[in-house]
């Protein structure tokens, strides 16, 4: 999975739908929003496909796939700031939350959402990317473009505020 | 030796982040299937030569320029002065009169080239 340094591509249906999941949940994370996590996913993925076709296999695929949707997922995320306005005006959202949305939000995940969201966002993006990506350190540090030494002191922090912002709430 | 001891709260993070294994499928599926697409060196070579084409092409016909209507064989016109009047066989077999002095018995607007179809007298 993802302990793996180096990611050999053998079988590319075989790694696509190995990481398919996992960036899937990387863009749920990062975004809250299953259907335009599935595009950034969708779009990470293909462009692994296509890199592979046209003879530029990277070194690792899962670092490849990450940091793309990493940069997709960011630019999803501004799209979005841009677009709220105009449809919170439109009134295709509401500003209460619906009386789904306030079910859902009593769950355990939506605690931990919900604390995840607290985390610095430098922090926060490391955290994903390994707990939730499932990358390993090394290729989360070559995602992020980062030393494996600034990923590691980041996971660390951000485990430990998210570790103590779960305990405040369950107390 | 590794450290599990955030095993417990990474466990947690994917269980609240899990992922519709129908969705993942789906997005495995369609990537695979994502149409093969020229790489951008590719399209930046072709527009290139497209443009080198267009280049080359309009410096090759830019000197010959538009072409001046080609003068019929034998072009030059020949004529003769007879009192004062200069005469002149035109090309499309007409004749031209002008010059001499204002006569009394022509009209003012008929006065300076006067265009005589047939035979001069």
């Amino acid at each position: 999975m993802g302990g793996q340094g180096s990611f050999v591509i053998v079988d590319l249906e075989r790694t696509i739908a190995e990481l398919a999941p996992r960036v899937l949940r990387y863009a749920n994370a990062r975004l809250g929003d299953p259907a335009m996590a599935e595009d950034v996913a969708q779009e990470s993925l293909a462009a692994l496909v296509q890199a592979c076709r046209n003879g530029g296999a990277p070194d690792s695929a899962e670092a490849f796939v990450f940091a793309i949707a990493r940069r997709r997922a960011g630019r999803a995320v501004w799209r979005r700031r841009l677009w709220a306005p105009i449809e919170f005006a439109s009134g295709a959202r509401s500003g209460a939350p619906s009386p789904e949305a306030r079910a859902i939000a009593r769950d355990e995940a939506a605690r931990v959402r919900s604390a995840v969201a607290q985390l610095a966002p430098r922090d926060r993006e490391a955290l994903l990317l390994v707990a939730v990506g499932g990358l390993s350190m090394a290729n989360a540090a070559a995602a992020l473009g980062l030393s494996l030494s600034a990923v590691k002191m980041r996971l660390s922090r951000a485990r430990a505020r998210l570790t103590a912002l779960l305990e405040v709430r369950h107390g | 030796m590794a450290d599990n001891s955030h095993a417990p709260l990474d466990d947690r993070l994917r269980e609240a982040f899990e992922a519709d294994p129908r969705a993942a499928s789906r997005v495995a599926k369609e990537a695979l299937a994502a149409r093969a697409r020229v790489p951008w060196r590719g399209r930046l070579a072709a527009v290139s030569a497209a443009a080198s084409v267009c280049v080359a092409a309009a410096i090759a016909w830019w000197p010959s320029g538009p072409v001046p209507p080609a003068e019929p064989a034998g072009a030059a016109l020949v004529g003769s002065v007879t009192d004062g009047l200069l005469v002149v066989r035109l090309p499309d077999g007409s004749v031209a009169v002008t010059g001499g002095e204002v006569r009394q018995d022509r009209p003012d607007d008929g006065y300076g080239i006067v265009l005589v179809e047939g035979e001069l007298r």
